[in-house]
């Protein structure tokens, strides 16, 4: 199964950590109002999103598939980061990264989990490590990228480690969130990639949901040969609708597009053989996710150990200390 | 450590949990800029409640129960995180200001949160700040942290203390390591012992004889010490008759009518007493009302009409003048044979003080309620204070002492409670605020005390107080074991 030594971990994830934290010492470190629970970067074209309400009843009735779960044993593992902003330096951005990989044997949940590490971005950094360029405009989008750059080196980094089973991932198979590679590399050791986009509620009004409702069992829709050009071109998945348990709950499904459409069916009835849904949403991601996320008192224990161990000065914009802090505006 | 909020005299305190502190502990809170600091007492450490905590540990109840795994954290900034959770807010009360070294009661002013620095004062920090047990020391036990404390005995004299706290906590040890610390220096004291427990002072563990042997008296009322109507005296005699046996005014005029008869014609004896009763021409009701009162002296054992055979309190008190004990062992006494003798006791010793036989008496009273009469509560902390009876009060049920007493106190021991209206009763306790009180004495362990008075320099101290050299057989009687 899944080998979590962590002499497998992306050393170049681990090393440009203390690169790039190092040469922050004795820096100041502005913090703003981030700090929300749970602060998704929300960018443009993250997820692509699928217009339902063009959708027609008859045609999506027809590419409904009712799936029976298959029972023969395959582990489950579910990838999950999180990338948190910490503050803005001078010329940069530090940010927080922690990932997880939770896998389900026969007999319980299992997971490592990797961070938080930290990351001081720079212009510079960017171009020469993570060969990204830096969007001057907007700081959010320029995380984005570190994001999914990251994210896309975990994938990297669990696959390789991975043989026989079934990966699901957070959001959805598109090129701006996985590499080829990556999928290619899945293939090659047995393993069947998923994405589930957590976004579900969207969809829960319109038409593809009363398709779905009226199913007892779980079921999927097929959207592929519906979706738009521009949008196929990015996608590297079989795009479902799913609701894989009795709750009226959907989520968008992608199976690896490689794979033939029945044999792509064929891994969702193992997954749904072989690991347990809340709501629809499979347990194995939900636990990463929870792990994964970087919490406000864990951003807050980073800034502290920023402080600590680096000497580094942080700033708080006056008004907010109070608002933001409670009992720790005063440091 | 760092200062978050002050109200009134509470303070606010966030500290980070790989420091240790307890209650009771004392905090410093020094303002850099004007000079001067704040001197607190941490009465309550409670979690840090901010922001996503909750969050936090949802986190943790929703997947640690399933989950198994490790964590790959190369920055060790799970400990971190750890640690920030366990942050706790240090609840302090302010007892006093100090300004270039000393100690002032102006506590009003604001400390800056930035221009300060909290850090916790060491027990010897703290002992010399108050300057305690420099003139009379009295070594008495134990700070926090294991440095020996001395109190000054002067802070006990010429006032009134309590010891309190649920049984077994060590009042009575307590009270013994006191009473032995006052003779030392010299001091005269009066054992009132309900449980016999104060006989062995003279003996070490072992049994043999210690130091104080010689000053030690033990009075065991009806066996080594009797006395005769005499020498009780009219007035003493009165109070008993009144108070104790509840004789009603009419009779004791009476009384004193066949008193002073017999006393002209007659050495006075309870049985002279009873035969001019009988054969008097008294109204029937009056002379079965002394005739009981008589028959009840008598049988009480206390009372003798052998001039030899009675025990002089100042020939006793003498003894123990230069320092000593004298312990009224009052254990195998019937309720209303305890209550003549200590009325009896308290009499003479009043009359005693009042001649100036002795300059003062370090009165401890076990379980007063027993035989204490009610109006003598006051008394004791009015007339008879300023007489120079010094009284101590030893009760594991502080609702048996009056509530006067409470706000007069001068000095305080306290031992745990957990009952919430022993709790409540205590705080009358002027002293102290009520939330020190309850907070520190709900947690206090065993043989711990909170102690407070000009003795602490009325700053309260907790006090582990230490082992006595002495048997002391200060055991509740137990069944098994
Ligand atoms: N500081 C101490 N160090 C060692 N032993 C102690 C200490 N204080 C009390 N003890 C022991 O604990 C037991 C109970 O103590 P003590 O009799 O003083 O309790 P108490 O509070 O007077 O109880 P009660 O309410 O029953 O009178 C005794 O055996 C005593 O020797
Ligand atoms: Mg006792």
């Amino acid at each position: 199964m899944f080998n979590p030594w962590m002499d497998f971990f992306p050393e170049n994830l681990v090393n440009l950590s203390f690169e790039s934290i190092h040469g922050l010492k004795g820096e100041k470190l502005e913090v703003e109002g981030l700090i929300r629970s749970e602060e998704t970067l929300n960018l443009e074209g993250e997820t692509e999103t699928l217009n339902l309400k063009t959708f027609k009843k008859e045609d999506l009735e027809k590419r409904v598939f009712e799936i029976s779960p298959l029972n023969d044993y395959v582990t489950v593992v579910g990838v999950d980061i999180s990338l948190r902003k910490i503050g803005n330096t001078k010329n940069g951005v530090v940010c927080a990264f922690r990932g997880t990989v939770v896998w389900k044997d026969e007999y319980a949940y299992h997971y490592t989990r990797y961070g938080p590490l930290l990351y001081h971005l720079t212009e510079n950094h960017a171009k020469t490590v993570f060969g990204l360029k830096f969007d001057g405009g907007n700081p959010n989008h320029n995380l984005g990228k570190i994001q999914f750059f990251v994210e896309k080196v975990f994938q990297k980094h669990v696959l390789r480690n991975l043989k026989n089973s079934i990966v699901l991932f957070d959001g959805c198979l598109s090129t701006q969130m996985v590499n080829v590679e990556t999928l290619n590399l899945a293939r090659k050791n047995n393993n069947r990639v998923l994405a589930f986009a957590k976004k579900s509620r969207l969809y829960s009004w319109s038409e593809p949901l009363k398709v779905l409702r009226e199913k007892f069992s779980p079921c999927i829709l097929c959207l592929n040969d519906l979706l738009s050009e521009s949008f196929k071109s990015t996608c590297l998945g079989w795009v479902f609708l799913a609701k894989l348990s009795k709750e009226n709950f959907l989520f968008r499904l992608d199976v690896d597009k490689t794979l033939a459409l029945d044999e792509a069916v064929q891994t969702v009835r193992r997954l749904i053989g072989n690991e347990h849904f809340h709501h629809g949403y499979p347990e194995t991601l939900r636990i990463a996710h929870s792990l994964s996320i970087l919490t406000r008192v864990e951003v807050i224990a980073i800034q502290r150990f920023l402080t600590e161990k680096l000497g580094i000065k942080i700033l708080r914009p006056e008004n907010h200390r109070r608002m933001l802090f409670g009992p720790f505006g005063g440091w | 450590m760092k200062l978050f909020k002050k109200e009134d005299e509470t303070i606010q305190i966030l500290c980070f949990p790989d420091e240790d502190v307890r209650k009771g502990d004392y905090l410093m809170v020094e303002d850099f800029r004007s000079g001067r600091s704040l001197l607190v007492q941490v009465i309550d450490i409670r979690f840090a409640n901010f922001p996503g905590l909750m969050e936090d540990l949802l986190r943790d109840e929703l997947t640690e129960k399933i989950v198994f795994g490790d964590d790959f954290d190369p920055l060790g900034l799970e400990t971190q995180i750890t640690l920030l959770r366990d942050v706790r807010i240090l609840l302090g009360k302010i007892r006093c200001s100090i300004e270039d070294g000393k100690l002032n009661m102006n506590i009003s002013w604001l400390p800056s949160r930035t221009h300060s620095r909290v850090y916790k004062v060491d027990a010897l920090r703290l002992v010399e700040l108050l300057k305690l047990g420099k003139k009379r020391p009295l070594k008495i036990g134990e700070m926090n942290g294991g440095l020996e404390l001395a109190i000054d005995v002067d802070g006990l004299d010429g006032g009134l203390t309590i010891i309190t706290g649920r049984k077994g906590t060590g009042k009575s040890h307590l009270s013994k390591l006191l009473i032995l610390g006052l003779v030392e220096y010299g001091a005269p004291c009066v054992v009132f012992d309900v449980n016999g427990e104060y006989v062995n002072l003279g003996l070490d563990k072992n049994g043999e004889k210690n130091k104080y042997y010689e000053r030690i008296v033990v009075l065991e009322p009806t066996k080594n010490f009797k006395i005769t109507l005499n020498y009780a005296g009219k007035h003493i005699l009165a109070n008993i008759l009144t108070y104790t046996l509840g004789l009603p005014q009419t009779s004791l005029r009476e009384f004193f009518r066949v008193w002073d008869e017999t006393i002209q014609t007659n050495h006075l004896t309870i049985k002279k007493i009873v035969e001019r009763v009988k054969v008097s021409n008294l109204h029937e009701h009056i002379k079965e009302a002394l005739l009981s009162r008589l028959y009840t002296l008598e049988r009480s054992g206390f009372f003798t009409d052998e001039e030899f055979k009675l025990v002089r309190v100042e020939d006793v008190l003498g003894r123990v003048s230069g320092g000593g004990v004298i312990v009224l062992n009052l254990s195998r006494l019937p309720n209303l044979e305890r209550k003549i003798v200590v009325e009896f006791m308290l009499g003479k010793l009043v009359e005693l003080l009042k001649r100036w036989f002795v300059k003062a008496i370090f009165l401890f009273a076990e379980e007063a309620h027993l035989y204490l009469r009610e109006t003598y509560w006051e008394d004791i902390v009015t007339r008879m204070r300023h007489l120079g009876l010094f009284t101590f009060f030893i009760t594991n049920q502080p609702d048996s002492i009056h509530e006067d007493i409470y706000r007069q106190v001068d000095t305080f021991f306290l031992f745990n409670f957990k009952n919430e209206n022993d709790l409540n009763t205590i705080t009358k306790v002027s002293k102290v605020d009520s939330e020190s009180m309850k907070s520190i004495t709900y947690s206090l362990e065993p043989y711990h005390c909170l102690a407070v008075g000009q003795a602490t320099k009325e700053i309260p101290l907790i006090i582990k107080v230490k082992e006595l050299p002495v048997k002391t057989m200060g055991e509740t009687r137990k069944f098994f074991s």
